[in-house]
C-alpha cells in the first residue's frame, strides 16, 4: 500500500514524461539511461520504417485501396529533401484519376509520413471507423488512397485532383521519446495548390495511449460532418461563432 | 471558458445553509488533441447565513420552513431558480430528522432549476464534507495522509484521504445534539447516544434533569476519547458500537493529520462563544476533542470555515462532467435520477448476445420489481485491449444493441463507461441499430454511486464538436440499511 501511493509512484504514473528517476553521481542511473536509448532508438527506427510487406499485401491490397508513392525514391532522399514529400508525379495522378471515384464529399489518405509504424499500428482500427461513420451520415468518399514517402500537402494535390470537397489526411507522427506510434489526422476543405497549413483542422495523438483509434475514428467523422456544413477548416473553423 | 452556476444546500442536524458557487469547465487536452472536460476552476459567489433547521414537534423537518429559508437566501442572493445549471440539496446528519428527507428533498428540488440532485448517506456526507473541508486538495497537493472528521449535530461523519484519494468513509451516530438543553440547562431531550453516555457516568437521562459542568464535561470527554479510541484502533470496543455505526474505517494505522470540520468545531475557533450557545453539546465535545488531541500528540487542524464544508463540498464537488467525445440525444436531456445498474462482472466480449441480454434484463427486474421504470443507465465493464479494436468493439456494440432491440421499453438507452470510447461506441450501435434514442457517456467513474443525474450538454467550442455532460453520482438515498444510520 505505501507503494502504491509514495509521492514518486503517484507524480510518475501521471506522465510518461522521465521524472523521478534518480541518478547516480551526476549522471542517471544505469536502467533510466538505457531505457531512453531505448526509446530514442525506437523514435529514430520509426522515422527510418517502411510500410512493411506484409502489411501492404494483407491490408491495403486485399482490401484494393490504391497504394502510390511521390517523387520521392528513397526514405533518405524522403527525409533530407522535405518538399518532394508534398508532390506526387503526372503519371501517378493520372493513374490515380483513372483508378478513383471522383467528384465525392471526401477523399481519405493514409500516408506514411515520419512513422510507418503509427498507420499498420492504428489504420486497421481507425480507417473501418471512418468508413462506417461516413457511410452512417450518407456523406461519399472515394477510394481511401495510401501514400509511401509521403508529406501532409499531398493530400492537397490528391484531394484537389479528384475534386473533393474534402480531404483528410491520416499521416504518421514524428516520434517522440513517448510514443512512436501515434497518427494524425489532417483536415481540410477544399483542398487545393492555394491551402495552406492554418487551413488544416487536426487531431493529433492517435494510438493507444491517447486517443484510441477507434474513439478518434467516430470523432474525425463528428469533425468532417460539421466542417462539411460551415465549409470552413482550420483556424477559420475555430473562429466561427 | 465556459461555466456556471451551482447551488449546494445542506439540511443538516442542527443548521441549514447554503453556498452558489460559479464552475468554470476548461480543456486539459493540448491543442490538436481531442478535448478532455476538466472542471478547473470553482469560485464561491455567495454563502447564505447559518440558520438554525426548523423541525416540526414530532421532530422531523419542517419541510415548508426549509423552503421558505431557501427562497429567501435566493433573494438574498439575487440568483434565479432558472439561473441555476446544477446543483445538490442534501439532508445530513441523524437519522430520526431523515425520516420526511424524500419530502424535503423533493419540494426543494422544485425550487432549484433545471437538475438539483437530492442526495445523503453518510459516505457521501464524509466524502463532501471532506472535499469541502480543504482537506482533499491538501493531501493531494502535499501527498499526504488526512482524516477529515465532520462533526456536525447528529453524527460524526470521517473520510480517510491519501494523496487526494479516498481509502474510506465512516460515521458515528453521535454528535453536539446528543444532549440538548433548555435555557436553564436543564435537560430538554436526549438521543439514544446521549443516555448510553449519562448512563455510564450512572448520570440520570430523565428529562428536566439538570448538571453541574464537570459532569456533562466528563461526559464530552467519554464520548471523544471513545472516538479517538475508534479512528486510532476500530477493534477497541466502546459504546460507539452500540449506536448507528458504519463500515469502521480501515484501520487508521498510518499517522496522517486529521481536520475538523462541521457545526462543532467552530466553538474551536470562536473561543468565547458561550460553551452552551446553541443549547447542547456542542461546546463541550469541541473543547473535548482539543485537550484529547492535545494529550495524545495528535496533529490536527481546524478546516476554514469549518460548518460550511459540506455545503462548500456539495456545491463545487459533487458534480464531475464526463468526456467530450461521447453520444447523447438531446431531446431527452436532463434526466435525474436514473438508476445506474451494473448488469456485468465479465469482460463483454467473453458473453454471448443472448447472455448480454439476459443480464440486463435480469439486472432491471431486480431494481424494478413491478416494471415501472423506463429509463436506466447501464454501466459497462472496463474494455480490454482487443475490445477496444475495431472489431472488437463492434461486436460488442452489436450485442448492446441486440439487448436494446430486445428491452424495447427502455428508452432512451443509456450507456456508461470509463474509457474513452464513447462516440465509437455509439457509432457502432446505430449501424446495428440506427433509430434507438441513446446516450453514451464516457470519462466517467461512478465508484460506488446508485443513481445518475445528466445535465444539458455544456460545448466546449463554438461548433458543438466537443460537448460535455455535468453528470452527478449519488448514493442510494432511502434505502432501509442506509436511513437506519
Amino acid at each position: 500500500m505505501s507503494d502504491d501511493f509514495s509521492p514518486k509512484n503517484f507524480l510518475s504514473d501521471s506522465t510518461p514524461a522521465r521524472i523521478s528517476v534518480g541518478r547516480a553521481g551526476t549522471r542517471p542511473k544505469t536502467d533510466a539511461w538505457l531505457r531512453f536509448r531505448a526509446d530514442h532508438a525506437l523514435a529514430r527506427d520509426a522515422i527510418l520504417s517502411e510500410l512493411r510487406d506484409d502489411f501492404v499485401e494483407d491490408f491495403v491490397k486485399a482490401k484494393g485501396y490504391p497504394f502510390i508513392k511521390t517523387i520521392v525514391e528513397s526514405k533518405e532522399e524522403f527525409i533530407q529533401f522535405p518538399p518532394k514529400g508534398k508532390v506526387v508525379s503526372a503519371q501517378t495522378l493520372l493513374d490515380v484519376k483513372k483508378m478513383c471515384p471522383a467528384d465525392i464529399d471526401v477523399q481519405i489518405v493514409v500516408s506514411d509520413g515520419l512513422s510507418a509504424r503509427a498507420v499498420e499500428k492504428n489504420i486497421s482500427d481507425l480507417l473501418p471507423m471512418i468508413e462506417d461513420g461516413l457511410n452512417l451520415h450518407k456523406i461519399s468518399f472515394g477510394l481511401p488512397i495510401f501514400v509511401r514517402y509521403a508529406r501532409v500537402a499531398v493530400g492537397d494535390q490528391l484531394g484537389f485532383a479528384l475534386n473533393a470537397k474534402l480531404v483528410v489526411n491520416l499521416i504518421g507522427e514524428r516520434p517522440g521519446l513517448s510514443s512512436s506510434e501515434g497518427l494524425s489526422a489532417y483536415i481540410t476543405f477544399h483542398p487545393s495548390p492555394q491551402t495552406i497549413s492554418s487551413d488544416r483542422t487536426v487531431v493529433s495523438n492517435i494510438h493507444d495511449r491517447g486517443t484510441p483509434p477507434v474513439e478518434a475514428g467516430a470523432y474525425i467523422v463528428k469533425l468532417i460532418k460539421t466542417i462539411l456544413e460551415r465549409k470552413v477548416s482550420g483556424v477559420q473553423l475555430q473562429k466561427l461563432s | 471558458m465556459t461555466s456556471f452556476l451551482s447551488v449546494g444546500i445542506d439540511v443538516g442536524t442542527t443548521s441549514t445553509h447554503l453556498t452558489f458557487t460559479r464552475l468554470s469547465i476548461g480543456n486539459s487536452g493540448t491543442v490538436n488533441q481531442s478535448p478532455m472536460p476538466v472542471i478547473d476552476n470553482r469560485e464561491i459567489v455567495f454563502q447564505s447565513e447559518v440558520h438554525l433547521t426548523p423541525l416540526k414537534s414530532d421532530g422531523t423537518i419542517d419541510a415548508e420552513g426549509v423552503f421558505a429559508i431557501v427562497q429567501s437566501e435566493f433573494e438574498n442572493a439575487g440568483i434565479k431558480a432558472s439561473d441555476i445549471t446544477i446543483g445538490a440539496a442534501i439532508v445530513t446528519g441523524e437519522t430520526s430528522l431523515k425520516r420526511n428527507a424524500r419530502e424535503v428533498l423533493e419540494k426543494l428540488s422544485r425550487i432549484s432549476g433545471e437538475l438539483v440532485a437530492v442526495s445523503a448517506g453518510p459516505h457521501l456526507e464524509a466524502i463532501l464534507s471532506a472535499r469541502g473541508s480543504g482537506a482533499v486538495a491538501s493531501s493531494l497537493q502535499k501527498s499526504s495522509t488526512i482524516l477529515n472528521i465532520d462533526i456536525g449535530g447528529g453524527t460524526m461523519n470521517l473520510a480517510l484521504y491519501k494523496n487526494g484519494t479516498l481509502l474510506s468513509t465512516s460515521c458515528i451516530g453521535i454528535g453536539g445534539r446528543c444532549l440538548q438543553f433548555n435555557t436553564d440547562l436543564s435537560l430538554k431531550s436526549c438521543t439514544d447516544g446521549g443516555i448510553a453516555y449519562l448512563r455510564r457516568k450512572n448520570m440520570s437521562a430523565e428529562i428536566g434533569t439538570t448538571y453541574d459542568l464537570v459532569q456533562l464535561q466528563s461526559v464530552a470527554e467519554d464520548i471523544v476519547s471513545d472516538v479517538a479510541d475508534f479512528i486510532i484502533d476500530d477493534r477497541k470496543h466502546s459504546l460507539l458500537h452500540s449506536l448507528p455505526l458504519t463500515n469502521p474505517a480501515e484501520e487508521y494505522v498510518e499517522r496522517g493529520q486529521i481536520w475538523l470540520s462541521g457545526g462543532v468545531p467552530e466553538f474551536l475557533i470562536a473561543q468565547d462563544l458561550d460553551r452552551f450557545a446553541f443549547l447542547d453539546m456542542g461546546g463541550l465535545l469541541a473543547d473535548a476533542f482539543a485537550s484529547n488531541f492535545a494529550r495524545n500528540t495528535i496533529d490536527y487542524q481546524i478546516s476554514k470555515n469549518p460548518v460550511r464544508a459540506t455545503v462548500a463540498g456539495a456545491a463545487m464537488h459533487s458534480m464531475q462532467v464526463s468526456g467530450a467525445t461521447i453520444d447523447f440525444d438531446i431531446n431527452y436531456l436532463p434526466l435525474r435520477s436514473v438508476p445506474l445498474l451494473k448488469p456485468f462482472s465479465a469482460s463483454l466480449s467473453q458473453l454471448s448476445d443472448e447472455t448480454i441480454y439476459r443480464q440486463i434484463e435480469a439486472s432491471v427486474k431486480r431494481f424494478d420489481t413491478e416494471n415501472k421504470c423506463t429509463t436506466f443507465a447501464i454501466e459497462l465493464p472496463e474494455f480490454t485491449p482487443s475490445e477496444m479494436r475495431y472489431d472488437g468493439l463492434l461486436q460488442i456494440a452489436g450485442s448492446l444493441a441486440s439487448a436494446a432491440e430486445k428491452l424495447a421499453h427502455l428508452r432512451p438507452w443509456i450507456l456508461v463507461c470509463r474509457q474513452d470510447l464513447g462516440m465509437a461506441l455509439g457509432q457502432s450501435f446505430r449501424k446495428r441499430l440506427s433509430d434507438c434514442p441513446l446516450i453514451i457517456i464516457d470519462g466517467v467513474q461512478t465508484g460506488d454511486g446508485d443513481f445518475i443525474d445528466i445535465g444539458k450538454p455544456v460545448s466546449l467550442d463554438q461548433n458543438n464538436i466537443a460537448q460535455t455532460l455535468p453528470l452527478v453520482l449519488k448514493t442510494l438515498v432511502f434505502n432501509q440499511k442506509h436511513t437506519s444510520m
